[in-house]
Parts: structure tokens; C-alpha cells; sequence
């Protein structure tokens, strides 16, 4: 469900973990994962495409929503990008972080 | 953890992280702008498979898309994408009132995306805008004696909207109804979905006080905030705001949380045209597309 082209890079285990300790039910657990990924792909396709000028751009959603090609996709944004993993990186660690203080709180 | 604090607990988070979902999905989309629309209008021949892309980028929450369900999301997501993109080049890049040309172009893309009549202008009457700056307005009392306590039908209702608060007077067209006992589905709905409209700055209001008076009263409205593609059909339920507010129109509780527009210093801008609909056929509250 959550197998996106940028999905290697990270992982969200430590919310699972989290999840496991604390006293939420299937539902509420999947909806709060729905959402930590909603935010996570937003941001991740926000710094793509602000990397990419337009006709790269309309390249890259192709390749993404046309072909609904992952791995392409990943290439696409590698080949593209000059250090494309760390940038994204730098984009979803904030965004994990922030979700498990909210778990703590 | 108790079942309340527990329910508290994931019911914050989830607010908290469902208006950040939200809020990056209007910036993406204004951000990027030109090529997801682009991408929208050459993928709308694959339909099915273009549905795994576009469905990233909207992935509503809490709604488990099992692939029955792909097409219709998928289809909802594109015509708001349109909405959005296609009122864009309609509108000033820096808000001010808009042109007769302009007004026309708009309703006439709200009339062919909505399937209804669309109209600036009725009868030769018109606001003194039709895109404007949106506050919040209060409950209104729907019958003599109506309070905060009479005034829901549910307690998730009550729940959600009472902290906006009635208002102290009656509205410009005095109460909905005469008694608790009269009061219908329709004038429940009215208060429900209203926006108060300076109809006191239209033109030629004042040497024409109660045509105008009866033109306005209840007059049936599309209201969308185009930076969203959300929509809702209202009534005319109440006169202001003052000019000196800076506001121009005003939203009942339920109206502002649909259209996703917020008072003070982060109120925002929607689109308000007549419907024309003589025999009232058109529902109020919340529209996607006909």
C-alpha cells in the first residue's frame, strides 16, 4: 500500500515500534500511518519537482502517474538530481521526527 | 491510558497531522501547478492506470482505497485538479475586484463544471462583488427562544460547531421560522449553509430598498474557495460585513469548514455567484461535481 519510488530509502519501523506500546486500535494505528505517509509523499514530491525544471517536470509525473513506473521513477529523479537520496532524506526525517514526539506526547 | 485520554490522544494527533496533509496538498498543488495539470489533462485516457500515480498525490486519509473504489477517487481527484487549475488563469494574480469579462468567464466555468446555471447577474441585479474576502460568521437563531442548546440535531454537531457561537440578534431576514414547531428541514439547511453579503453595497440598492430586499432574501449562491476547487451551495441568510472590517462576505460555521477558509489574518479569498434556480432544485450544503 505504501510502496513508493522512493520507499528504500527509509522506513517508518520506529513507528511501529512506537505503535506497539502504546493503546491504539488497527484502525486508529492505520489511519495515523495513512497520514504520516500522505505527509511524507508530499514533501517528497514537493522537493522533486522543485528540483526539476517544467519539462522535467511533466517527464517525471509521467513517468510516475502515466507509467506508474517506481523504479524508473527513481531512476528518473537520480539521474536528475544531484543527490537526490540525501535531499529527500532530508526532506521525510523531519517529518518522522515529528510524528513519533507526537507518539511520545 | 483510559478509553478517553486514549481517544483523545489519536483524535489529536489525527487533527493535527490531517490539516498538515492538508495543507501541502494545497501548496503542492499551487506550487506545481502547471504540470500537474498538465499531467491531468494527457493521463485522462488511462484512467485505471493513471490511477496509482495521481492517487499519491491525494491519498485521502482514513479511507482505505480497495481497487473498487480507485476509479471514483481517481475521478474525484481530477475534476478538483481541474476546478482549481482551469479558475487560476481566470483570476488576478493580486486580488481586486474583477471584470465583466472576467465575471463571465467564471460563471461560465463554474456553469459547465457544475452543470448549473451560473449567473453574476439576475434580472439585471448584481453584488458588489463576486470574489471577495471571506470571514466567519456566527450561528443565527432559526426560531424565537432558539439557543446553543436547542440549536444541533447531534452531538457531533455540537461538537464541531458550537464553539463558533450564536449570534445576539436575529438575521437580516429575521428568524427561519416562526416556532420550534414550524421549523423545517429547509430552514434548518438555510442557517446551516448561509453566507451574509453586503447587500447593502449593491448596486442601486438603496432607491430600490425592497425589490432588492426580496431579490436577496434566501437568494440560492455557489461559494468556492479556488484555491481548494471547495464548493458549497448556500443561501443568502443575512446582511454584512461592515465595510470597514475588510471583509466582504461572511460564512456560517458549517460554510467556512467546507470551503477550508479561516478568519483573521489568514482569511482567504472565494468565489460567490448567483444560482439561478427558480424552482429550487438545487440541494444545499457541500457540491462536488453534477
Amino acid at each position: 500500500m505504501y510502496n513508493k519510488f522512493y520507499s528504500h530509502i527509509f522506513s517508518v519501523e520506529p513507528v511501529h515500534e512506537k505503535f506497539a506500546s502504546l493503546e491504539l486500535n488497527e484502525s486508529e494505528k492505520s489511519e495515523l500511518l495513512e497520514l504520516l505517509h500522505s505527509n511524507i509523499h508530499y514533501a517528497v514530491i514537493d522537493v522533486v519537482l522543485s528540483e526539476l525544471d517544467e519539462d522535467r517536470k511533466k517527464e517525471f509525473l509521467h513517468i510516475l502517474v502515466v507509467k506508474g513506473d517506481n523504479d524508473a521513477a527513481w531512476g528518473f529523479v537520480e539521474t536528475n538530481i544531484t543527490d537526490a537520496k540525501n535531499k529527500l532524506l532530508n526532506s521525510i526525517n523531519p517529518i518522522v521526527e515529528e510524528f513519533l514526539k507526537d507518539l511520545e506526547e | 491510558m483510559s478509553p478517553r485520554s486514549k481517544k483523545t490522544f489519536h483524535k489529536r494527533i489525527y487533527k493535527k497531522w490531517l490539516s498538515l496533509h492538508k495543507r501541502k496538498q494545497e501548496e503542492l498543488l499551487t506550487k506545481h501547478k502547471a504540470a500537474l495539470k498538465h499531467i491531468a489533462d494527457n493521463s485522462k485516457q488511462y484512467a485505471i492506470g493513471a490511477v496509482g500515480g495521481l492517487m499519491l498525490l491525494t491519498a485521502p486519509p482514513n479511507l482505505q482505497i480497495e481497487s473498487g473504489q480507485i476509479e471514483k477517487h481517481y475521478e474525484k481527484f481530477h475534476r478538483h485538479l481541474y476546478l482549481v487549475a482551469d479558475l487560476e488563469p481566470l483570476l488576478p494574480e493580486n486580488f481586486r475586484d474583477l471584470t465583466s469579462d472576467e465575471k463571465n468567464s467564471i460563471a461560465k466555468k463554474l456553469s459547465d463544471f457544475y452543470k448549473l446555471d451560473i449567473e453574476y447577474e439576475i434580472d439585471s441585479k448584481t453584488l458588489n462583488k463576486v470574489y471577495g474576502y471571506i470571514g466567519a460568521e456566527q450561528h443565527l437563531m432559526r426560531f424565537p427562544g432558539d439557543t446553543e442548546a436547542t440549536h444541533f440535531q447531534t452531538s457531533e454537531e455540537a461538537e464541531k460547531f458550537m464553539s463558533s457561537g450564536l449570534a445576539p440578534g436575529r438575521g437580516a431576514w429575521g428568524y427561519f421560522a416562526n416556532s420550534k414547531d414550524s421549523l423545517t428541514q429547509k430552514d434548518i439547511d438555510r442557517e446551516k449553509y448561509y453566507i451574509a453579503v453586503q447587500t447593502f453595497l449593491a448596486p442601486e440598492y438603496n432607491s430600490r430598498v425592497a425589490e432588492y430586499r426580496d431579490f436577496f432574501k434566501y437568494r440560492k449562491m455557489l461559494v468556492v474557495n479556488p484555491h481548494n476547487g471547495k464548493a458549497v451551495v448556500v443561501v443568502i441568510g443575512d446582511a454584512g460585513p461592515a465595510q470597514w472590517t475588510g471583509k466582504h462576505l461572511g460564512g456560517s460555521p458549517e460554510v467556512m469548514r467546507h470551503l477550508e477558509r479561516f478568519d483573521g489574518s489568514i482569511r482567504g479569498p472565494v468565489l460567490y455567484f448567483f444560482i439561478d434556480d427558480p424552482e429550487d432544485k438545487v440541494p444545499l450544503g457541500p457540491i462536488e461535481t453534477n
